[in-house]
């Protein structure tokens, strides 16, 4: 049974190597993957967070807050400039997708072509950067394994908020600095820092591996901690005008990076934040032990701890993601097995606590209806399970206890590699 | 070339003129009221030092845990209540600018002022058991000029100093051999806070470990004679043994304070504090290397108060137990400043929201207990790899440092080193 199951699995592999061998297949795969991806953008209903971003513009609030909900109210603009249509607020998020007109999914594509455009941003960074260091056929794994991931699509256009840009940023960020260039790569830390916040986290580490490893000197190094102190001022500039205590430091917002994840309020007592005591002690243990080439070493660490100690919303997972494949590709091939473990859990604990991702049109994210008096037997049977309290009560605490536990498996298994000297692959410089 | 021990004049001059600057700080500038903490401690000790002249002694039941402070502090209380002054109500001493308030503060906050001096003379003592005689200096000079450890014994009003130099006693008299000695100060320390009880079996440890003729005996008997005797004396006072041990089990009670430092919960019926102080425990008694000898003694005492404050939420002022230990370790085993200015800073900005009702103190304060108990796991972290025997960077002194500098006339003589 082994062997034919790895027969299988060698089969499969063999077959799907022909996209990373072939120039040809591997961009035919490309075209497929975004054509799929954006005909998906039109037609999915809005995600929550989407509908949360989106009301702000709609409804011209008089303070747009931050860069992405003012590059939704351009989309927004245009798409009116294009139909000329006039649009009643929650026309378009409480529309199902069999009844979107091609207004409205011409809206609906629009508003996910930016965290769409990143992603494929994302993508390519991949595919050059890995490429150029090593070889054409690794950069084309590296590329297919972020683009054609299913979390990938599920995280970044169908959910459409900006953690991808983020990430494109922090991408770009690391890959300039360790290559030596500091300016690129400060700006693009900056920018980073300026719309999600969290890639101020990867700060220390990242200092410590361009003077550990790079022999980075002290004036750079200071630029880059300038630029990080510039994005973070941006990021606060926008944030705070916007609603202090009530929404962006207590409260979940999709184009914030919430504070109460690292500072937890509570109403009375003293409060220590469990994801800021770990991270204070891993950064001590990168500065102490961590002696690895790669830097994804030293970052991978900081997102897996960081997502150990908070609530794991699924985009956040797409910060490290990046990361996570070059980790895959270029350090241990069979830590895809934990990655694909943890976004099997992610998705799988979202999924039960989101009620299968129900949009605000009574159909699920993923296109299936949830709500009405025609559903199939098979969806009945879903919301009756996902409703039930054994779910809530059994269900969903194992799968959430499995999910941290893997994570904190994966960032001890990362761990591990500082103190290892023999690499599978050559590292990522 | 001078002599172990003597100071060179402008050595001599800095410390007398800290000295008094701190006197004047603590007198003068740090404000008191008659409701800060301060004022409750003057408060139960005049109330001891009133039975005491009645020749009886002030109940657990109603002293709680303060009790064995007070008997420390009466006497200072009696230098002031013997001084040919006017004698106010206390609610109107303290806090006024007349010359009784000053000098009843200043009586007062001697204990503090003098642990204060003497703490730093037992961390150079301490430093100069592995060191050379400048180190010695310099840990000196680093606990004493240090502005947070002052800012923790002043402004908070409390002393939780006196009982920290008590416990630096007991490390010194273990270090060096005198195990009775370091029993009965342990002990004194044990009466006056409850948190030197803890140390107790590392102190055992390392007496066996010392493999001298009846030292763990001698350590044993003189710490449990004291306190087996204030029992005595306790019971004799108030009639009633029974009462004066129900008394100390109702304490937590008594004292909810007390269940701050277990409240890591780890289930409905256990914290994670005494699981983390006993895994510190077992750590260094099962392995740490046997090679250390009675030089683990401050590093095993810092490492089991460290797992104390870092699984429960105490005071600000608690961190005062730890901070003289942990400026010879700085002293001793760190290259870079950078983790011990981080643990001061991170501990003052905590320490900031923890009784504040400012909005923008009280947002950031978990961020900052972050900070605070990160450094603190990381420090924990670090003296456990050094105890196990992990290679670790040993500091060096810069030459370069005005306080480098002010010492270079300080010869190094005899220095010993582990």
């Amino acid at each position: 049974m082994t062997s034919q199951l790895r027969t299988i699995f060698n089969k499969a592999s063999s077959g799907a190597s022909v996209f990373v061998r072939r120039q040809t297949a591997f961009l035919l795969l490309m075209g497929a993957v975004s054509v799929v991806k954006l005909l998906i953008s039109a037609v999915a209903p809005a995600s929550m967070d989407l509908r949360d971003t989106v009301q702000y513009v709609i409804l011209a609030n008089p303070i747009p807050f931050g860069p992405w909900m003012t590059l939704d109210s351009y989309l927004f603009s245009l798409w009116q400039f294009i139909t000329s249509t006039p649009i009643v607020p929650g026309q378009w998020w409480n529309t199902p997708p069999p009844a979107m007109s091609a207004n409205l999914q011409l809206l609906s594509l629009l508003f996910r072509l930016p965290p769409f455009i990143f992603d494929l941003a994302i993508a390519i960074v991949l595919y050059f950067s890995v490429a150029r260091q090593h070889s054409v056929g690794l950069g084309r794994l590296a590329c297919l394994l972020w683009y054609v991931n299913p979390y990938t699509l599920f995280a970044v256009e169908l959910l459409g908020v900006p953690d991808v840009a983020a990430a494109f940023f922090t991408l770009c960020a690391i890959i300039a600095l360790v290559r030596g260039r500091t300016v690129i790569g400060s700006v693009s830390l900056a920018l980073g820092i300026a719309l999600k916040l969290y890639p101020i986290l990867l700060l220390p580490p990242i200092l410590i591996y361009l003077h550990r490893k790079i022999g980075t000197p002290i004036s750079r190094r200071i630029i880059i901690v300038a630029a990080a102190l510039v994005g973070l001022a941006a990021y606060v500039s926008w944030v705070f005008p916007s609603g202090v205590a009530n929404l962006f430091l207590y409260e979940y917002s999709p184009v914030t990076q919430t504070l109460s994840l690292y500072i937890p309020y509570q109403p009375t007592g003293v409060r220590v934040s469990a994801a800021t005591l770990f991270l204070v002690l891993l950064y001590f243990a990168i500065w102490r032990f961590a002696n690895s080439s790669n830097i994804t070493d030293f970052i991978l660490p900081v997102f897996l701890t960081y997502f150990t100690f908070t609530l794991l919303y699924p985009q956040y997972v797409i910060w490290a993601l990046p990361f996570l494949t070059l980790d895959i590709v270029l350090v241990k091939r069979r830590r895809v097995l934990l990655l694909g473990l943890l976004l099997t859990c992610c998705f799988a604990y979202w999924f039960i606590r989101s009620l299968a991702f129900l949009t605000p049109s009574g159909y699920s994210l993923l296109l299936f209806p949830l709500s009405g008096n025609n559903l199939p037997w098979y969806l009945q049977a879903l919301n009756s399970f996902l409703k039930a309290n054994a779910v809530g009560v059994v269900v969903l605490p194992v799968i959430e206890a499995t999910l941290y536990g893997i994570t904190f498996i994966y960032a001890l298994e990362v761990i591990r590699g500082w103190f290892t000297t023999t690499l599978s692959n050559p590292e990522l410089k | 070339m001078r002599r172990r021990g003597e100071l060179s004049r402008l050595t001599l001059a800095v410390i007398a003129v800290a000295f008094l600057t701190k006197i004047l700080l603590t007198v003068f500038v740090v404000p008191v009221g008659p409701k800060s903490d301060f004022a409750h401690w003057v408060g139960g000790t005049a109330y001891t030092f009133s039975l005491l002249r009645e020749g009886s002694l002030p109940a657990i039941s109603r002293t709680g845990v303060y009790t064995g402070m007070f008997l420390l502090l009466a006497p200072f209380y009696a230098l002031w209540a013997a001084l040919p002054i006017a004698h106010p109500p206390l609610s109107q001493a303290i806090g006024s600018s007349s010359e009784t308030g000053f000098l009843l503060v200043f009586l007062m906050k001697l204990p503090v002022i003098l642990s204060d001096l003497i703490a730093g003379g037992l961390i150079a003592s301490i430093v100069a058991f592995f060191s050379s005689r400048e180190a010695a200096l310099k840990s000196f000079f680093l606990w004493y000029l240090n502005p947070y450890a002052f800012y923790l014994m002043v402004v908070s009003g409390t002393f939780d100093i006196v009982p920290t130099v008590i416990v630096l006693a007991a490390v010194v008299f273990a270090m060096k051999g005198r195990w009775a000695s370091a029993g009965v100060t342990l002990s004194v320390a044990s009466v006056a806070r409850l948190y030197p009880v803890l140390l107790f079996p590392v102190f055992l440890f390392y007496a066996w470990r010392a493999r001298r003729r009846f030292s763990v005996a001698r350590m044993a008997l003189s710490f449990a004679a004291l306190i087996l005797v204030g029992l005595l004396l306790e019971s004799v006072a108030i009639g009633s043994l029974n009462s004066v041990i129900n008394s100390i089990i109702h304490l937590p009670v008594a004292e909810p304070w007390l269940s701050d430092f277990i409240t890591f919960e780890v289930g409905p019926y256990i914290s994670l504090t005494p699981i983390a102080v006993v895994a510190q425990i077992y750590l260094v008694t099962a392995y740490w290397k046997r090679g250390a000898q009675m030089a683990g003694i401050p590093n095993a005492v810092l490492a089991t108060l460290m797992a104390l404050l870092l699984t429960s939420y105490h005071h600000s002022y608690h961190f005062t137990w730890v901070i003289p230990l942990l400026t010879a370790y700085f002293a001793l085993a760190e290259q870079s400043p950078t983790l011990f200015i981080i643990i001061l800073a991170s501990a003052y900005f905590d320490s900031l929201g923890y009784s504040t009702t400012n909005s923008t103190i009280t947002l950031f304060q978990p961020l900052f207990a972050g900070i605070f108990y990160g450094t603190k796991a990381a420090y924990l972290l670090k003296i456990n790899l050094q105890g196990l025997g992990i290679p670790s960077k040993s500091r060096t002194f810069g030459s370069t440092s005005p306080l480098s500098k002010l010492l270079q006339n300080e010869t190094v003589i005899g220095a010993r080193r582990d």
